[in-house]
């Protein structure tokens, strides 16, 4: 009886489960697709220093030749084209970026205030510690402020004051106007009286234990903290991302259930581009440790929104003081520099170690850690970890990044510089100098390395565009040539017309040709060969696509 | 089974939508077309984006499929490792360890009593230490040394030492510099040694000591369950001496001075001493010892060429020998508790002589820096020879050995240590976690 029972009982539950599934299936296949979509479930991506370097460093750089494509286009030496760039060259807004400062330009103000919430937080009021971490080199706090709002604290390291503080506070302004998201951080001198602990509030100290933070406990680890002149804590209050955070993104592959997410991270513009922006601001600590996902909705689907955190180890700063010399230059393990180094039998002096000897081993400003613009080389910045998106960065993505950093204006670039409230105006100035210098080293080298051709307009026959090297002042207009091999655009095949060359940044386009043709415009220099090109596609007598040459 | 036809409130939804959709696209239309004409930022893309299909990816990275299946588990434990900070912990927790007498290595500990006792602060002069270090098959080595650093104001130091050593495999091939390694014979060596000095420290760098040494060295059977014992082989061609070990005291003096930081100064060492077997042994000999390494910068902290000497002189009293333990002995990576001097093409030990001559070149350059960490390449040439007799030294007894490799350095000390050296008896490859000097 009793095994009967069991059987029975056994059949039950194995029909109870059929019918479940059956019902889930059922309901899965009834509802619309849109309904599915509408609420993926986003698995959190952890991330670490810890795995980022093993994946970054010792995984995907040693592998990557295992992947075919990688493989084949490193013998055919082509070029894979960013996948999400629009038909007219150019990044739509998508949950990365969205175009700022490129598309309209800022004022000062905006660029200063940078990225808004609230009109920050209150800086007459206290702040209550509730966790987070203590530390020698980077103290960082969650706290709210007596209005409630969260924020994260971060604290200058007593050995180099102003210096983590003045790069996040730069960098994540220039970010932002770049089209990144990036939460909003507001520079504060708390007095020790507006710090405190909140009850039961635990924090992790050097040891790596929890701890509970007791008042004593908080006045010791404030030693670690800098101060300035008046004695009072120079903070970066970030103002806590709200909403379901997922982790970091990866500079690699994508997450298939996010609606918003149809490209491998690697194919992206905007993010291959965030070399080019780390060269200008020597943010060399890019990678998904410093990156923050949060499920926003968007046309009624669940999606994700992806943020730039944590830029305190820009410009001259590193998480310990300032850049060590080989940062920007070297991979944190960089097998090819090494295996160089370990042939050149130490006759061989690099670029970093010329210019640190040079500098007499030393930083240039305390405030500003060693940050300058001698023998900087764009092309050949080095995040910290090697990331596959920075090395299938192409001339067209390098033109684009750099189309965006040149809007920056001398004065713009004060303006922003000037949030960092540095206080030795020596430091603002050379700041501000050395940002300027990148500017210029960095427009130079892609408006060389692509065709420099913006702004393309087809009017009246005439199609006219703007030389960003002729503006900017990188080439002489008078030593400028362009050149047009023009092809009748049909559907299935392009019949050469002809070659036309101008000396005005301007084609006059014969009527007779038609109005869907497809100009294949290159630039030449003071007698030089003419560089990459730029196709512009005329339809209908519109323009209907520009491609930069990858 | 057409669609179903709108209703009422549906068309005239549709129709408001289309209407504020159409009045959106013409207001940014024209916005834009002040500037160009059409608007830049568009989301419009071309017919021609790559396909990311899973298929596709799956295809393209066919080879790496097996090594993500080691990837999951190793980013898993990285993920726990750095949730639960565990590098902060265990960092921690060495500090702490070191700071409170207790010093780990890989291969046994360090104790510093004084530290343990709390009393290092109060009574600073004062030094009493332990150590271990045991590596099976190999050696167990445990001591200790008590003693004072200065007396008062005066740089007068004197120090009480014992050290147990157990070498269960050590190798014996013969005396001179014809001896084969096909001689390769194994025989177990243990010691008690206790020793008292005194000594003058006349500078921080500068060091002059009296010795006083009793050593108790049993010699057994090796390894190998006593195949091819000392004796039986070479019998036939000469009586090896100590080969029963010995109970031997000593006295003597030692100087040394030390002027080397990171690529600069040199190390001098020089010993004398007068070595005794007790009652009938037949151990009576006198040894000097005298090595002098130099750090020589080549026009940068990068690069650094290390130039070694080493001499070692034994002779016996008349009617006495040299016990073949106590001989000057050549091979190996030649580390300070290995009892042998560098010669890393050949094994440890491999040559013994009452004399021996050693020249280690070693040109060291840094190939990578990450804040206190580096990495040094080295390149070596050694060469030496050991002769019992003056009159035998001849320059094609010589042996030398070359090869190179890497030393792995934090804030200045080799941690981990990677060479290859070759010589006429083949390869020999080293991991250690120093280097030699």
């Amino acid at each position: 009886m009793e095994t009967k029972g069991l059987i029975f009982m056994s059949k039950a539950a194995r029909l109870s489960k059929a019918s479940f599934l059956l019902l889930a299936v059922s309901a899965m296949l009834a509802s619309p697709l849109s309904a599915r979509e509408a609420a993926p479930e986003f698995r959190k991506n952890e991330t670490g220093l810890s795995r980022d370097f093993f994946e970054q460093n010792l995984f995907y750089d040693t592998t990557r030749y295992l992947r075919f494509d990688v493989l084949y286009r490193a013998v055919t030496g082509k070029k894979l084209r960013a996948a999400d760039v629009n038909i007219y060259d150019e990044v739509p807004d998508n949950m990365f970026f969205t175009n700022r400062h490129g598309r309209k330009a800022m004022t000062l103000e905006e660029l200063a205030r940078g990225y808004r919430e609230n009109e920050g937080p209150d800086a007459a009021g206290n702040f209550q510690l509730f966790k987070g971490r203590f530390g020698e080199f980077n103290s960082r706090l969650f706290s709210k402020d007596s209005r409630g709002d969260a924020y994260l604290l971060k604290f200058d390291p007593i050995i180099s004051p102003e210096l983590g503080s003045g790069a996040e506070m730069i960098a994540s302004r220039i970010y932002y106007a770049l089209g990144y998201s990036v939460p909003q951080n507001t520079l504060l001198a708390l007095d020790r009286s507006q710090i405190e602990a909140a009850p039961n509030a635990r924090i992790v100290d050097s040891s790596g234990f929890k701890r509970k933070l007791t008042p004593e406990k908080l006045e010791k680890s404030l030693l670690y903290a800098a101060q300035n002149g008046e004695g009072k804590y120079r903070v970066v209050a970030s103002k806590v991302i709200q909403g379901d955070l997922k982790g970091g993104f990866a500079f690699q592959g994508r997450r298939r259930n996010d609606p918003n997410d149809r490209f491998d991270h690697e194919t992206l513009r905007e993010i291959r581009a965030l070399r080019v922006f780390g060269a200008w601001l020597n943010h060399t600590d890019l990678r998904s440790h410093n990156s923050i996902d949060v499920v926003v909705e968007k046309d009624g689907k669940k999606t994700l929104k992806h943020y730039l955190v944590d830029m305190d180890a820009a410009l001259g700063a590193e998480s310990h003081g300032a850049k060590p010399a080989n940062f920007g230059y070297e991979h944190f393990i960089d097998y090819g520099e090494t295996l160089k180094a370990v042939f050149a039998l130490g006759l061989l002096e690099k670029p970093w170690q010329r210019r640190w000897r040079e500098a007499d081993n030393k930083e240039t400003l305390w405030a500003a850690g060693y940050f300058d613009s001698r023998y900087f080389e764009p092309q050949k910045f080095k995040s910290q970890l090697p990331n596959l998106a920075f090395k299938d960065l192409t001339r067209a993505d390098g033109f684009w990044a750099a189309k965006l950093i040149i809007n920056f204006t001398n004065e713009q670039i004060a303006a922003i510089v000037k949030t960092a409230e540095y206080s030795d105006p020596k430091v603002t100035e050379d700041v501000t100098r050395v940002l300027q210098e990148r500017r210029d080293i960095i427009g130079r080298y892609w408006f060389t390395a692509a065709n420099p051709l913006d702004a393309f307009e087809f009017q009246q026959g005439k199609l006219t565009f703007k030389d960003l090297g002729v503006k900017h002042g990188f080439f002489k207009a008078e030593e400028t040539e362009y050149h047009a091999e023009v092809y009748k655009d049909n559907e299935s095949k392009k019949n050469f017309l002809a070659t036309i060359t101008s000396k005005e940044d301007s084609f006059s386009v014969n009527p007779s040709w038609g109005n869907n043709l497809l100009l294949k415009v290159t630039t030449s220099r003071a007698s030089e060969k003419p560089g990459a090109w730029v196709l512009v596609q005329i339809r209908d007598g519109k323009i209907a696509g520009i491609k930069h040459q990858d | 089974m057409g669609k179903e036809p709108p209703r009422k409130s549906q068309k005239i939804s549709i129709l408001k939508r289309s209407l504020l959709g159409a009045l959106l696209f013409f207001s940014a239309a024209a916005a834009f077309a002040q500037v160009t004409g059409y608007n830049p930022y568009e989301a419009v893309f071309p017919d021609s984006v790559p396909s990311q299909s899973l298929k596709k990816k799956a295809l393209t990275n066919f080879l790496l499929l097996p090594l993500e299946l080691v990837r999951y588990p190793v980013t898993k434990v990285l993920m726990f490792v750095d949730n639960n900070r565990l590098p902060d912990k265990g960092m921690w927790f060495y500090k702490k360890a070191v700071e409170n007498g207790l010093t780990p290595y890989l291969d046994g500990i360090d104790l510093d009593l004084m530290r343990m006792a709390r009393l290092k602060k109060r009574v600073p002069g004062v030094v009493a230490q332990g150590w271990m270090r045991y590596w099976s098959g190999h050696y167990f080595v445990a001591g200790g040394k008590a003693g004072v650093t200065s007396l008062g104001n005066v740089p007068l130091r004197s120090f009480v030492l014992i050290n147990y050593q157990d070498r269960p495999e050590e190798y014996f091939y013969g005396l001179g510099p014809d001896s084969s390694r096909a001689d390769s014979t194994p025989y177990k060596y243990t010691s008690n040694y206790i020793e008292g000095s005194m000594g003058y420290g006349a500078s921080p760098v500068t060091s002059l000591d009296l010795f006083a040494g009793y050593d108790k060295v049993d010699i057994g059977i090796g390894g190998n369950e006593g195949k091819g014992r000392i004796e039986p082989i070479f019998s036939d061609r000469y009586a090896v001496p100590g080969r029963n070990g010995d109970d031997i005291v000593s006295a003597g003096t030692r100087f040394a001075r030390n002027t080397h930081i990171k690529n600069h100064g040199s190390i001098t060492k020089a010993e004398w001493g007068f070595y005794s077997g007790v009652e009938d042994s037949r151990s009576r000999f006198i040894k000097l010892r005298g090595e002098w390494t130099h750090f020589l910068p080549l026009g940068s902290e990068r690069r650094v060429l290390v130039s070694r000497l080493h001499g070692e002189h034994n002779t016996e009293i008349r009617g006495y020998e040299v016990p073949f333990y106590q001989m000057a002995r050549l091979g190996g990576f030649g580390m300070e508790n290995e009892n042998s001097e560098t010669l890393r093409s050949y094994d440890r030990g491999r040559f013994h002589g009452n004399t021996a001559a050693l020249l280690n070149l070693e040109y060291r350059y840094t190939v990578y820096e990450y804040r206190d960490w580096k990495l040094d390449t080295v390149v070596f040439f050694d060469q030496g020879q050991v002769f019992n007799r003056l009159r035998k030294f001849q320059f094609s007894d010589f042996k030398e050995s070359y090869g190179g490799g890497f030393n792995l350095g934090a804030l200045d000390n080799v941690v981990l240590s990677l060479q290859i050296a070759h010589g006429n008896e083949g390869t020999n490859f080293y991991v250690k976690s120093r280097a030699p000097f």
